[in-house]
């Protein structure tokens, strides 16, 4: 081996592939470290139960983030409690000290919260508030439900007192015009157990607005309160419906704010947190008042019943008002507290707040010194204190439905109230007191005219239904109204006292005092028999126009007549005059004849109300008021305008009411009523004459009875037949009678048109009254009647021949009869049969033959027929 | 059954597998430029420190969880035992056995498998060469599979991410069993299974 040769050396040096095991090493070595050291602290945390734990499950969270797990679930020696082995991270290690505190968080869903809702998916988990004060620990008691939160952050803790924890809970959160500002971190009953401490926590932005003077109140779930005028629905935010809430309010701004720990109180709702004085009041102990009552002055209202307590003697009721603080004025030594109880009945309708709000307290303000403990008035105060308006007194023969607070109405507006009734001295007559508004009392006159209002006035008549109510309110609640009569109103004097009539219709005489026309009417009097069915109020009528109305109906004082007050619508004054003529329009009037039938009625109205019409004949003079007018039963009799006359007949006509008068054929007067007298010897008969027949009122005029007869030459007075007998007359000539003589049958001679002759024949022959006179076998006139001449030789047989057949009788006229057949037999001219016609051969009759130059006969001529 | 080709002077190139003569020791090839050794390099001493690494990654890829898997968040990181084990929980037998084979079986067979050929090596054990070279192939073999778990865990961090419905997320016990993995693989291929039978020569006093 040379020197040269190079030395060859083992390297020793480990290969470079030995740093992979080492770097190997060290990463492993680092991750296991790194791993171990995330490992947590292990502790134990006794529970109760192990529900809802589970090994390597259960979660300990800290503010939402995991801090721990449960590694291990174990129960205790003695089986009574569990053992949970739970790894917590490590950076808890400081703060798992003896005030760190455990507990189960279990999904919870009540009324007042959902809580742990994370819980029905995750599984139950533990909660962990860490403490790193005190001692360090490992192992720790678990809560059995959640701490409340230390007062360890910034912000504002408040102690709130109650009465009661109604719906406020832990988590309960409170809010300042609905925005949350803190929460209710814990409740618990005050140490003598009369009140509830209520731990709240108001978060450090929302601290100012917390003054010590802050009124906390209640605001959970829904507050409704009905009232008649509104609904006040109060509701929180929904979470303070489900969870229960508290609201605040400041009243004084200015106030110092709340200090830490500070304790103020919680009020039931915000009314009861409102200010307001308290008052005490006693009442009987069987009062019926309940606590929130309202009370109320002038239907204002400043309070309410905080609190009813029963005396120790059941005596009395002690209740609390809370009074605002402004009605303080009201609460004086004279004030007078007294319940006013609801009334259930129809005219209370209108107060229907009342009745739903129940009773409540009114306040009638006293003077004084301050007061503030009162006892109440049993009943409410007779006659309360009129503030103002003017007091009136109303005199009425029954209540009717007029109760207090009963307004006082003109032309439907109300202008005061009824303040109360009462019975006078006598007790015959109820006294109503009313209080009219000052800035109305102008309106109450001397003759004003009060009615009861209340209800409905219903007046049904021909004219249809008239309904007349007041306002609304008054229809519910009753009411008076009033108004001036628009004549001889006189705002001076005014009486305090007035009669208050029962309808409209009586307080205004059926409206004639409230209407103008009524006033400027033209007045009329009407003298009627009787009233008939007329009444005050039925129609004037012309030619069925109402034109005016009956005011009144008057008996008069010798008690025969009726005298009828009629007004006339000035527009129709006019149509009245001397001539007029007025008649009862009432009813139907049916004329019936043998040529017609007349059924006449006024109109439907006037036949079922009655009325008056009137005709006028436009020549007569114009009338004063007041003027007297006779009222006729009916149309006919005022056209006819009768004239009553007496005629006594002999007994033997059959007479009766109704029958026809008549002159010359035609009506002009009526049988009004037939009475026997003397013993049956005759008949005394009523007649009216009618306007047309005056004139038979005379002396001389004759009447008779005229009865239909029927003979072989035709039927008399066929009319008759059907209606009977009649009496005919004929008009005398002396001065005016109104009682006659009747006959029984007609006069012998009657004057008629034409030309009136006398025949004198020694015998009648077929010839009777109305035989006929022919001339040429023309029938020219008939025979009037006949009589035997005073020395009983001859028959005097009078005839009427027409007056345009009166030329043809001349004085040389010769009569002959014309009755029955003439026969005349001859041998040499064989059988001569001649009959003038086939009527005369019947009936009779006369004929006459004149010559032909021969002066006209006049009349009364006689003529003598030799043979008949 | 006493010769190899060293014993006739040939060698060959580990890259194209040329033969090569003896005197070519430690030279270039002359077909692909590889310098040839007769043997692997430092076989023995790379295939222990390989097999140390990977036995020291595998503490962390055990004890360490290598998936987190998270449903309806709920969900812990898990270790590749509480695998099997919650696998087993849900009676799914088959599959932790599989999971159980591929992640903690095989492993630390591969491991053990070279560990004895290494001391066979060294210590010069002569004994059951057959078995033995059946053992180095099978540790070969299998060596791939080993790298199923990582799979599983890799292509379920990819897909399974479906926000807070499920999600996984692979865990540092991953990296560190896939390297444990990757060392044995490494191991197996340094090891030079010729050694095992020139020791056998040698002892017959065979070699030059």
């Amino acid at each position: 081996m040379s020197d040269n040769d190079p030395v060859i050396t083992h390297r020793r040096i480990p290969s470079a592939i030995w740093f992979l095991p080492l770097l190997a090493a060290i990463i492993a070595g680092w991750l296991v470290y790194k791993n171990y050291d995330s490992k947590g602290i292990l502790i134990e945390v006794i529970f109760d139960s192990a529900a809802g734990l589970e090994a390597n499950k259960t979660k300990v969270f800290y503010r939402g983030l995991p801090t721990g797990v449960v590694k291990e679930l174990k129960i205790d020696e003695d089986l009574r409690r569990i053992k949970a082995m739970i790894e917590m991270v490590p950076q808890t290690e400081k703060t798992l000290t003896e005030n760190a505190q455990f507990w189960l968080v279990k999904p919870q869903v009540s009324l007042s919260g959902v809580r742990g809702l994370e819980t029905l998916l995750s599984g139950s988990y533990i909660s962990y508030q860490p403490s790193t004060e005190g001692e360090p620990q490992r192992e720790f008691e678990a809560l059995d439900q959640p701490p409340p939160p230390i007062k360890s952050s910034g912000g504002l803790y408040i102690t709130l007192t109650a009465d009661s924890a109604r719906s406020v809970y832990q988590g309960a959160k409170i809010y300042f015009r609905d925005i949350e500002v803190g929460e209710v971190l814990s409740h618990a009953l005050s140490a003598d157990g009369k009140k509830v401490l209520i731990e709240t926590y108001i978060e450090p932005h929302f601290t100012y607005l917390i003054k010590e003077n802050t009124r906390f109140w209640n605001a959970s779930g829904i507050k409704v309160k009905a009232d008649i005028s509104k609904i006040d629905i109060q509701i929180g935010s929904l979470a303070s419906i489900i969870a229960g809430g508290i609201h605040f309010s400041t009243p004084d701004e200015s106030a110092p704010e709340a200090k830490n720990s500070q304790t103020l109180p919680l009020y039931d709702d915000y009314e009861a947190a409102q200010d307001g004085i308290e008052v005490t009041l006693r009442f009987p102990g069987a009062t019926e008042l309940r606590e929130g009552a309202t009370v109320q002055s002038r239907g204002i209202q400043i309070g309410r019943v905080k609190k009813v307590t029963l005396t120790d003697d059941f005596k009395y009721l002690d209740s609390v008002l809370l009074i605002d603080p402004r009605a303080q004025d009201l609460l004086k030594e004279g004030s007078l507290f007294w319940l006013q109880k609801p009334e259930l009945s129809l005219k209370n309708l209108g107060k229907l707040s009342t009745l739903l709000r129940g009773s409540y307290i009114e306040v009638e303000p006293g003077q004084g010194a301050d007061k503030r403990a009162y006892t109440a008035l049993e009943i409410a105060p007779i006659k309360r204190q009129l503030s103002n308006g003017k007091a009136i007194k109303l005199r009425a023969d029954q209540l009717g439905s007029v109760s207090k607070g009963s307004p006082i109405l003109y032309r439907q507006l109300p202008v005061g109230e009824v303040i109360n009734y009462e019975l006078d001295a006598e007790g015959k007559q109820v006294i109503i007191h009313a209080a009219i508004e000052l800035r109305y009392s102008h309106l109450i006159k001397s003759n004003s005219r009060f009615w009861n209002a209340s209800g409905i006035d219903l007046t049904a008549n021909i004219d249809g239904i008239e309904l007349r109510t007041e306002s609304a309110a008054s229809l519910l609640r009753g009411g008076i109204a009033f108004f001036n009569p628009s004549r001889k109103a006189s705002t001076q004097k005014h009486s305090s006292a007035y009669q208050l009539y029962n309808n409209y219709h009586q307080a205004s005489e059926k409206g004639r005092l409230t209407d103008k026309r009524f006033v400027k009417a033209m007045k009329i009097r009407l003298h009627s028999e009787e009233s008939g069915a007329l009444n005050a109020g039925d129609p004037i009528l012309y030619k069925q126009i109402p034109v005016g109305e009956i005011a009144q109906t008057v008996l008069n004082k010798d008690g025969k007549s009726v005298t009828l007050y009629a007004f006339i619508d000035p527009a129709y004054d006019h149509l009245i005059n001397e001539g007029s003529r007025f008649w009862i329009a009432s009813g139907i009037k049916a004329d019936f004849s043998l040529k017609q039938l007349t059924i006449r009625s006024e109109s439907i109205k006037t036949l079922i109300q009655g009325g008056v019409a009137f005709e006028t004949e436009f020549t007569g003079k114009p009338i004063k008021p007041n003027h007297l007018f006779t009222l006729y039963p009916d149309r006919t009799t005022s056209q006819q305008q009768p004239l009553g006359i007496q005629i006594k007949f002999p007994a033997g006509k059959s007479l009766q009411p109704h029958t026809d008068l008549r002159f010359k054929g035609q009506v002009v007067g009526e049988v009004i009523r037939v009475a026997v007298i003397n013993d049956g010897e005759g008949l005394l008969v009523d007649l009216n004459l009618f306007r047309d027949g005056h004139f038979l009122a005379r002396e001389n005029s004759i009447f008779w009875v005229v009865e239909p007869a029927i003979r072989l030459s035709g039927i008399d007075h066929p009319e008759g037949i059907l209606t009977g007998n009649f009496i005919e007359a004929v008009s005398g000539n002396g001065a005016a009678a109104f009682s006659f003589k009747g006959h029984v049958k007609a006069p012998a001679f009657q004057n008629k048109e034409g030309l009136n002759l006398t025949v004198y024949a020694p015998t009648l022959g077929s010839l009777f009254k109305g035989s006929p006179i022919f001339y040429r076998q023309v029938p020219v006139g008939s025979v009037t009647g006949y009589d035997l001449t005073n020395n009983g030789e001859n028959v005097e047989i009078f005839i009427n021949i027409k007056p345009e057949y009166a030329l043809f009788v001349r004085k040389d006229s010769a009569f002959s009869n014309a009755s029955g057949i003439q026969l005349d037999f001859s041998l040499f001219e064989g059988l001569n049969f001649r009959a003038d016609s086939l009527e005369t051969m019947i009936g009779g009759g006369l004929s006459f033959t004149s010559p032909r130059n021969s002066q006209p006969a006049e009349s009364g001529t006689i003529f003598i027929i030799d043979e008949m | 059954m006493q010769h190899s080709a060293l014993t006739h002077g040939i060698i060959i190139c580990q890259r194209c597998e040329k033969p090569a003569s003896i005197e070519q020791d430690k030279q270039q090839c002359p077909r692909c430029g590889t310098r040839i050794h007769r043997r692997k390099q430092h076989s023995v001493a790379y295939t222990w420190a390989l097999l140390l690494a990977s036995m020291i990654m595998l503490v962390p890829a055990n004890l360490l969880p290598i998936m987190t898997f998270k449903s309806l968040g709920k969900g812990d990181p898990a270790t590749i035992m509480q695998g099997v084990l919650q696998l087993l929980e849900h009676d799914m037998l088959g599959i932790a056995l599989v999971v159980l084979t591929a992640s903690i079986i095989i492993p630390v067979m591969k491991i053990i498998g070279l560990i004895i050929l290494l001391l066979t090596i060294q210590l010069g054990w002569t004994t059951n060469m057959r078995q033995k070279m059946l053992m180095y192939h099978f540790v070969e073999w299998i060596g791939r599979w080993s790298m199923l778990d990582i799979f599983v865990v890799a292509i379920l961090a990819a897909i399974v991410q479906l926000g807070s419905l499920a999600s996984v997320t692979g865990n540092t016990g991953a990296t560190a069993f896939a390297a444990a993995v990757i060392f044995t693989m490494l191991a197996a291929n340094c090891f030079d299974t010729r050694l095992i039978w020139d020791k056998h020569l040698e002892q017959l006093e065979v070699f030059p």
